[in-house]
This record gives C-alpha cells, sequence and structure tokens, in this order.
C-alpha cells in the first residue's frame, strides 16, 4: 500500500518540480534580501527583525489564541449559547491553518485568526445565530483541540478559547458540526497511528464535554459530517475525499481521435463500459477487498435501474497495480487507473504529455518521445451515511443513501455534503470537470457544477437549486445556515452564495490550501 | 554585503555545484515552500552560506552535504515565518499547486502536495529527500544529520501519515 503513495508522491513532487526549467545565474555578491527580481508584484521582507519574530513566537505559543483587530481575549464563559437563526452578516474561512472572518456583504476581512502555536486550524462550524463558531486545530504530533469563538456584529472575535476536553491524543478529526444552538458538537475521528484502524463518530456534549460514541470497524474515515439542528440526525460520508485527476500513459494510435464527449452524453444511463476508445463510457474502481477493512458499499441501499449516471462496470482487474504512468506500450486500450472503492471514473478523450527526466540530479536526459497520456476525471462515491443519534447502535449499522435522480443525469461526482437544520435535505455540490492538456496547454473539455437538494430519506432530488455548465473548477465545500435559505459553496478560487434568487460570488481567492468555510 | 576572498579554485568548484545542482536543489526548496521566488531564494542563499565557508568544506561530498542541508533549513525558515502574522512575514505568491496551477498539476496532485504539507517538516523532507531527490537512507541521513535508522522510521511514519492523509482505504 505504501507503493502507491510512494508513486503519488513522487508524481506529485515531480510535477511540481518540472514547473522549473531554469534557474538564475549564482550571484555571491547579491544577497537575497535585496535581490528584487524585474517584475515583481510583491514586497516581501526576506529578512525579519529576529528580536520581533521571537517576541511573536512566544506569543502565540501555549496554545493562546491571538485574534487580530479582534481583542482575543481567552475568555470561554462569554456566548456560549447560540441565539436564534439569523441571516449569515459573516463567514468564516480557513486558508492554510488559518481563519478568517469575512464580511458576507462586500467579502471583506473583519478578523483573522492565526493558527495558534504549533497548531493549524482545520475545520470551523457555525452556530444558526451566525455569531457563535467552533473550531478545531491539528498539530503536528496529531493532537487536536477544539476552540469556541463568537462574533461582534461588527465581525471581530469577541470571545476565543480552547473547550476544556479534547479529542484523544493519537487520533485526527476528520470532520466537524455543529448543532443549532452550538451545544453539541459531532465530529469523525481516525486514529494516527501507523496501521491504526478504525474509525469513530463521537456526538460531544460542549458544556459538560460527556460524549457518546459510534466506532466502525473499517478504516475509511468519517468525512463531511453535517448535524440538524436539533442534534438529532447527523449525515456523512466515509469515502476518501480525494477529487483528482490520474493520468496513464496510452500509444499515440489510442488517442481517441474523435472530439471529447458531451458532458451530458458521458453519464447518459445507457452508456456502456464497453464503448470504444473516444466514446463516454465509465469504470468503477473494483480494488480487491482481500483485508477486510474496505467499507462494504453493498450495503448502500440499492438505486432504482435507470437512475444511475454511471452503470456498475467491469474494471479491469489490474486496476490496482497499475502504474500511473507507465512506459508507452503497445496496448490499445486505457485501462482504469488505481482508486479506492467507490470512485468512478469517466473515459477521457485528451492527450497529456508527460516528459520524462530526473529533476533531482538537475539533468535532462535526452527525452526520446515523450509518453501521451490520457487525463482522467474522478470522482467521489455518492453514498451519504444517515445516522439517527436515538436509533443508531454502531457506525456500521447505520443507513446509508445513494444521492441520485437529479434532474440532471450528469451527477457524476458528489464533492461535498451538508444536512439542512430542520434535517430533512441534504445540500450536496455535484458535478465533474475535464480537463484536455495538450502540449503543456490545458484546455477544459467540458464541466457541470451543480448545488442540488436531496430527500435524506430517500437520496432521490428533489430540487436543483443551482446549475452552471460554464464554471472552473468545482465547489468543493457547501455549508447552509441556520435558517436553512443561504448555501455557502466554496471553490478552488471563489467564495459563493445560492439563494433562492441564485447564486452570487462574495468573493474570489489567491488560492490558500486546504480552504474551507462555514456560516 | 562583504564577500570574503577565497583560495584559487574555490570558485570554480563552487560554480560547478552550482550549475550541477542548482535547478535540481530549487525543485526540491519549490516542493518545500511552494513558490518559486522563495524556493530561489533559499537556494541562492544555501550556495552563499557555502561560498561564506568554503574553505572548511573542500571536500565536494561535503559540500553538497552542506548545500543540500541548507535548502532544507532555509525552506524550514521561510515556512515558519509564513506562520507569523503577516506583516511579519510579508507576502509571497501561493503555492504552485494552488488553485490558479490546478488545472496543469491536476487535481489529485494539488491533494497529494496539500497533504505532504500536513505533515511534520521532518517528516516532510525525510520523503521528499528519499522519494524525490532519491537520496539513498545514508545520504538522506546526513543531510538530516540523523541517524540512518532515524531515516528508516521518520520515513516509514511519514508514508503511513500520508497514505491516511489521501484517505487510503486499504
Amino acid at each position: 500500500m505504501n507503493d502507491d503513495v510512494i508513486r503519488r508522491l513522487q508524481d506529485a513532487a515531480h510535477a511540481v518540480g518540472e514547473t522549473v526549467e531554469a534557474v538564475p545565474p549564482f550571484d555571491p555578491a547579491a544577497a537575497p534580501a535585496r535581490r528584487t527580481p524585474a517584475g515583481s508584484r510583491r514586497t516581501r521582507s526576506w529578512l525579519i527583525p529576529v528580536a520581533a519574530a521571537a517576541a511573536v513566537t512566544v506569543a502565540v505559543a501555549g496554545g493562546a489564541v491571538v485574534a487580530r483587530h479582534g481583542g482575543g481575549t481567552m475568555d470561554t464563559a462569554a456566548g456560549t449559547t447560540a441565539g436564534p437563526a439569523a441571516q449569515p452578516s459573516f463567514l468564516v474561512q480557513i486558508r492554510s491553518g488559518d481563519m478568517a472572518v469575512r464580511s458576507v456583504a462586500d467579502g471583506h476581512v473583519t478578523a483573522t485568526v492565526p493558527g495558534p502555536g504549533g497548531e493549524r486550524f482545520t475545520q470551523v462550524q457555525a452556530t444558526r445565530d451566525n455569531r457563535l463558531f467552533y473550531a478545531v486545530t491539528e498539530q503536528d504530533t496529531c493532537r487536536s483541540r477544539f476552540y469556541r469563538f463568537s462574533l461582534s456584529d461588527s465581525g471581530e472575535v469577541a470571545s476565543i478559547g480552547a473547550l476544556p476536553f479534547t479529542p484523544p491524543e493519537g487520533t485526527a478529526v476528520t470532520s466537524l458540526a455543529v448543532n443549532g444552538d452550538g451545544s453539541t458538537l459531532a465530529y469523525g475521528l481516525s486514529s494516527c497511528a501507523p496501521g491504526g484502524k478504525g474509525a469513530s463518530l463521537v456526538v460531544t456534549d460542549t458544556a459538560t464535554g460527556d460524549s457518546r460514541t459510534w466506532t466502525s470497524a473499517h478504516t475509511s474515515a468519517v468525512r463531511d459530517v453535517s448535524m440538524s439542528e436539533d442534534g438529532r440526525t447527523l449525515v456523512f460520508r466515509r469515502a476518501a475525499a480525494v477529487w483528482g485527476t490520474s493520468t496513464e500513459a496510452i500509444t499515440e494510435s489510442a488517442v481517441p481521435t474523435e472530439a471529447p464527449p458531451k458532458p451530458e452524453a458521458a453519464a447518459e444511463p445507457e452508456a456502456t463500459p464497453e464503448t470504444t476508445s473516444g466514446s463516454p463510457a465509465a469504470v468503477e474502481s473494483a480494488l480487491p477487498q482481500d483485508d477486510g477493512d474496505v467499507l462494504p458499499e453493498s450495503r448502500v441501499t440499492p438505486e432504482e435501474p435507470g437512475t444511475a449516471p454511471f452503470p456498475a462496470a467491469s474494471a479491469e482487474p489490474e486496476a490496482g497495480a497499475a502504474p500511473r504512468e507507465q512506459p508507452v506500450t503497445e496496448s490499445a486500450e486505457p485501462s482504469a487507473p488505481p482508486l479506492p472503492k467507490g470512485w468512478t471514473c469517466l473515459i477521457p478523450a485528451s492527450t497529456v504529455e508527460n516528459p520524462t527526466e530526473n529533476p533531482a540530479s538537475g539533468t535532462t536526459p535526452s527525452s526520446a518521445s515523450p509518453a501521451t497520456g490520457v487525463a482522467w476525471e474522478c470522482s467521489m462515491s455518492r453514498t451519504v451515511w444517515v445516522l439517527d443519534t436515538g436509533t443508531s447502535e454502531g457506525l456500521d449499522d447505520v443507513r446509508a443513501i445513494t444521492l441520485g435522480g437529479s434532474s440532471a443525469p450528469t451527477t457524476g461526482g458528489v464533492h461535498d455534503v451538508a444536512l439542512t437544520p430542520d434535517g430533512g435535505r441534504v445540500l450536496a455540490t455535484v458535478g465533474w470537470s475535464r480537463l484536455a492538456q495538450v502540449q503543456g496547454v490545458t484546455k477544459l473539455a467540458g464541466a457541470v457544477a451543480e448545488v442540488v437538494a436531496y430527500d435524506v430519506g430517500t437520496g432521490q432530488a428533489v430540487q436543483t437549486l443551482y446549475r452552471d455548465e460554464e464554471r472552473r473548477p468545482l465547489f468543493e465545500r457547501v455549508d447552509v445556515d441556520g435558517t436553512g435559505r443561504f448555501v455557502l459553496v466554496v471553490g478552488p478560487d471563489e467564495t459563493g452564495q445560492v439563494t433562492e434568487s441564485g447564486y452570487r460570488t462574495l468573493f474570489t481567492d489567491d488560492g490558500g490550501v486546504a480552504r474551507t468555510a462555514a456560516w | 554585503m562583504s564577500v570574503p576572498p577565497l583560495s584559487a579554485g574555490a570558485d570554480d568548484t563552487i560554480s560547478g555545484l552550482y550549475a550541477e545542482h542548482a535547478l535540481g536543489l530549487t525543485r526540491l526548496a519549490l516542493i518545500m515552500v511552494g513558490d518559486r521566488e522563495s524556493a530561489e531564494d533559499v537556494v541562492q542563499e544555501a550556495f552563499l552560506g557555502l561560498h561564506r565557508r568554503f574553505d572548511g568544506l573542500r571536500d565536494r561530498d561535503k559540500a553538497l552535504v552542506y548545500v543540500r542541508a541548507a535548502v532544507l533549513n532555509n525552506a524550514r525558515s521561510v515556512l515558519r515565518r509564513r506562520r507569523l502574522p503577516s506583516w511579519f512575514a510579508g507576502t509571497y505568491d501561493p503555492p504552485v499547486w494552488s488553485a490558479e496551477s490546478a488545472a496543469i498539476l491536476g487535481a489529485e496532485r494539488r491533494e497529494v502536495m496539500e497533504a505532504l504539507h500536513r505533515l511534520p517538516p521532518r517528516q516532510r523532507e525525510a520523503l521528499v529527500l528519499r522519494y524525490y531527490a532519491e537520496l539513498s537512507e545514508e545520504e538522506t541521513a546526513r543531510v538530516m544529520k540523523i541517524s540512518r535508522g532515524t531515516v528508516k522510521s521518520t520515513t516509514s511514519r511519514a508514508l503511513d501519515a500520508l497514505g491516511r492523509l489521501l484517505g487510503e482505504t486499504r
């Protein structure tokens, strides 16, 4: 299993490294501090005063949180219960481990909260009043901590403090949800230990720390957890939360010559897995389940015939072992890339140049003929698990629904889900995109993004709140406010809201890593 | 800044090392810090350091170990600085694996890079030295100034952690 991780790491690192093709000459007379490249749009202080830096390090050490523009007291007593549900005035965004509070009206940042000490904020959730929030931090040593903070009416941080209880050391919080008044947290836990098994979902009383835990024999992390206002119903997902493109080498002759299929065509129910190269088709990964750790997707509620955008297909048995970039062979048909169970891949129609060289050595061997690859677009499972805190016993006994029956047949992948406050609807960001990359130039070959409401009982779509066939990249995160009327969507470069009157961009981003947001 | 005089041949050696390794080291630094300008600065600074103390590092192998270690140290400083409030850290370009570049790198690679950067620094460095720069355990140990056994255990833990972050279900 580590071989696959190594291969993915090497693939990603080489791709990043290859974005640098040349370096400036070495100039011993020029210190980096004074090297200002022509056209640089930045003013960067390379060398910071050592004393000042040390002072700041001390100030943020030991779990203390310093909120800029916000007072930043450690008062945990103030504002521990949320008021009535209110239309969101602010959203809290996490980018690269820090939090930023932004005004919904104009997107401007009203406060920032850097990750305290060695901690990084990883999750944030809002209660119904849009003033009381909860967040989770993670440390390098796999220690997590919960924080509660409240916002003033001007969007400043009025109070912030760590909760007196923490998840067990050696576990990672994989997702976070809060009920309406902020009295209950729900979070997924996974073991950090090498080879650690078992995932769990914990519901904790924020006042007392009293917890109830649902455990699973399977390692699939509890992700995208969301809770109804009354705290009784939880939805979550257990698929690997990776939305990705993988590349597989094929021969020139195998590159489809037809135009890329239309997005709609790719997801027609009648699409068959045995179509010829260049035609739309879908395959589902079928990795061997030899260690019994893979979540049995057979528990999934059977779909109605004809509603499945992707028919269960006969994936090649070699899928689990196929290298991402293999030498060009005479093989004509691209086979499925290795994927965790539950993923779906569209067979693509684009080519990718894969220059081969060893970036670490700095040398460029005479590349013979660059491999021609195919970009795959793959998406996550459409299975959502619904837990009733009153009746559900173990995490593996939880009811599963499969999101389907969307008005549009293009429900390719589900990116994120959120439960409405009344617990009646699952809102999901769904869709897919295909990129064609030819000779280093990337072009969009098709994309559909939707925000769809599904019935929590049946998993069937009841309303398409928003549909966009132009958008790229897709929405990655979704959240719904305490009134259930305002839907927050987060994409890689843009955050927006979906309401009855349509979509509105709240602000565009410069692209931090690991972004998420809540209101 | 003042550049100390060097004995004859030193400049040639440094120039040779730079010509041979600067590109690879810049790529390695880019993987560590995310943006190209910082990566170039990290490497320039490492070679500057070599330039300053070359008399103690006449051995070419030792010099290479020094430069590699300096690149890692400088990259770590850059990352540490970014954790400070922005008026100290200054501004910098978003990582090349962020949204703007995702179309080129692919979302999955972006995911891998983001996961790599959630690892503790030592684990990240061990992985990059071993599997990207393709250094042996011995070479990695010298660069990181730790024992070979620690390289082994750190790498193993790092792979497990990375696999977990990438949501391996197997």
